[in-house]
């Protein structure tokens, strides 16, 4: 099979990007994209990490054999930049036209000449080239080993994506009857982007399950669906499709002996089995795969690596680590949900009911700036239930939390639609980013504008920040 | 062990180069580590004790706590201890193989401070935390 390479890009670096190339003069201009590398199951993927503009008549100056040319010194001064911090070195200039673009044959002339001596200059990492045109973008990309891809497309994430490539895409015809009602929102085009989107949904609990309904009845093509859990008779009134012969309940009720119970919780339907199925209903054509287990497995981490979009709809802290490290290593956008019921232990009584719908994208939204990592949960999910105990020294409360559909529901909603207008494109680039908390107590919702902090591991510029493989992944061995 | 934990076990071994260190690595990964003869001394009775943790497979991402002491840990001046500092307790936690539980003391000091990007490794957790008793 083809391998594909794709390159994602920060929504602020492209529009500093196309700024400097496209600055309304018509002529040609040039920059340096370090990038990291990531390897995924369908070809590697470059994160462009930092963007450096080549000052016109110092680094970009007239060319011996084209037109323009950036000056050795400035090339190999970048090289060896990322030759020290394992980045791929990615030349750029641009063309004319709009929506499509090519290198030229000075220009191919010119990456056979260079980029064999670059290749040995940055030391095992690829080196490229890529070409800009206002709509599209054509990448020359050389391997270590002579492997030499062209660029598929690059992904601008941002409030709302866009994807450019060498030439606009022919959008293959869809199911346009089936969807007729919603293509009348977002088009054929759009449906076919969601036919062709890839997302993760991690834990498929009360608000996991309902994602899937919602994402696999929009038309979502493929899903990797993360849960470790079986089906309990609890869980029927928030699965969608879950039925009691699911959660084996005529055989895990109290009455039985505990032998008996044990069997009927091994032989309990698996959450991913049971999202698999709502999927199927939905839409036979969607593929699945599927992960009985935690989030911090390598191979769950293979599987999302290509995903467009995640979802982390699971609890833990655990997850929430390895899932914001995930958002900015490898620049792909995700939301994170939940809610949270407080109830008086003494009297009952509803204290506070909220809902949460949290953007995490590489560029807004990081949870540890935000100070929804915590130290202290990450400890006691990694100690075993008989440490907790044995440290122990005020009375906690163990009870399962209060879990309802409905409210489950608001934030599910809440993040689909976010992940359908950021993939087709039809976000306002102004639209709120941050989180939208949920209030039903009072009927309200509270927009809560996200921080940032540059000294942040995970989004600042000397973190992990579209580091692709090269930084390790937190909680993964 | 995992990296993390390696990694931490070393920086430990580095800055008690001279103290007796024992590491008992666990299943999941992580390892307890015993510090013997740690100076205490005021405002303490003591001159010396022994410290007790768990290094999780989070670590260094999680919080390193608690830390465990001597069990006849008392003040000089006769005051009782008082949480965070809590007496009859046991190090490990829970059985450990190669490592009996012992009596002991119980220093539950958590990681307050939400900004997680400031990383707190386990041996500065264990430096502030041995500084904030001597200065009980």
């Amino acid at each position: 099979m083809k391998q594909r390479c794709e390159m994602r890009m920060t929504r602020s670096m492209y529009e500093e990007l196309s700024a400097h190339l496209f600055p309304g003069d018509g002529d040609e201009h040039g920059a340096v994209i370090q990038a990291g590398l990531l390897q995924t199951r369908s070809g590697p993927v470059l994160t462009a990490r930092a963007l450096v503009l080549a000052e016109e008549g110092k680094d970009w100056v007239p060319g011996k054999r084209g037109y323009r040319m950036l000056l050795a010194r400035f090339i190999a001064k970048q090289a060896r930049l990322c030759r020290d911090e394992k980045l791929v070195y990615l030349a750029v200039h641009n063309h004319g036209g709009n929506d499509s673009v090519a290198f030229s044959s000075v220009d191919i002339e010119s990456h056979e000449r260079g980029f064999p001596a670059l290749l040995d200059l940055v030391e095992g990492m690829p080196v490229g080239s890529l070409v800009f045109a206002p709509n599209a973008v054509a990448g020359d990309i050389w391997f270590p080993g002579g492997e030499r891809l062209t660029l598929d497309r690059l992904v601008v994430v941002g409030a709302k994506r866009k994807v450019l490539r060498p030439r606009p895409e022919r959008t293959a015809a869809g199911e346009a009857g089936r969807f007729d009602r919603q293509v009348r929102l977002f088009g054929v085009e759009g449906q076919a982007i969601l036919a062709g989107s890839r997302v993760a949904i991690i834990g498929l609990g009360g608000v996991g399950s309902l994602l899937v309904e919602l994402l696999a009845r929009l038309g979502v093509g493929q899903f990797v669906l993360v849960d470790p859990d079986r089906v309990d008779p609890t869980n029927v009134p928030r699965l969608v499709d879950a039925t009691s012969w699911d959660a084996m309940a005529w055989l895990v009720g109290k009455p039985r002996p505990q032998w008996i119970r044990k069997l009927g919780r091994r032989f309990a339907t698996r959450k991913v089995d049971l999202s698999r199925r709502a999927i199927r209903r939905a839409n036979r054509k969607a593929r699945v795969e599927r992960h009985f287990s935690v989030m911090e497995k390598p191979e769950v981490v293979a599987a999302i690596k290509d995903c467009d979009f995640i979802f982390l709809a699971a609890d833990g802290h655990r997850a929430r680590r390895l899932f914001n490290a995930l958002v900015h290593q490898y620049l792909i956008p995700g939301v994170q949900m939940g809610t949270r019921i407080q109830v008086d232990p003494e009297s009952g009584a509803v204290i506070d009911v909220h809902t949460t719908t949290r953007p995490v994208s590489p560029a807004k939204g990081c949870m540890l700036c935000n100070q929804a990592v915590s130290q202290v949960r990450l400890r006691e999910e990694s100690i075993s239930q008989e440490m907790r105990a044995g440290q122990r020294y005020v009375d906690e409360n163990d009870a399962p939390a209060p879990s309802v559909i409905t409210l489950n529901a608001l934030s599910a909603s809440q993040a689909a639609n976010d992940f359908l207008f950021y993939i087709t494109g039809l976000a306002h680039d102004d639209a709120f980013g941050g989180t939208i908390q949920g209030r039903p107590l009072w009927r309200g919702l509270r927009f809560v504008e996200p921080r940032a902090d540059g000294e942040c591991p995970d989004c600042g510029s000397g973190g992990r920040s579209a580091r692709g493989d090269h930084a390790r992944l937190p909680l993964i061995e | 062990m995992l990296a993390g934990v390696t990694a931490a076990i070393a920086e430990l071994r580095e800055q008690f180069a001279q103290l007796p260190l024992h590491v008992y690595p666990s299943a999941c990964g992580g390892a307890h580590v015993l510090i013997d003869e740690i100076p205490l001394g005021k405002p303490f009775a003591q001159e010396t004790t022994w410290v007790g943790f768990f290094l999780s497979n989070a670590c260094p991402e999680d919080d390193t706590y608690p830390f465990w002491v001597r069990s006849d840990l008392s003040f000089a001046d006769g005051r009782a201890l008082s949480p965070p500092i809590h007496g009859a307790n046991h190090f490990p936690a829970a059985d450990t193989p190669g490592l009996p539980q012992r009596p002991a003391v119980m220093i539950s000091r958590r990681q307050r401070n939400q900004s997680v990007w400031i990383q707190e490794s386990p041996l500065l957790k264990l430096l502030s935390v041995m500084k904030w008793m001597t200065e009980r």
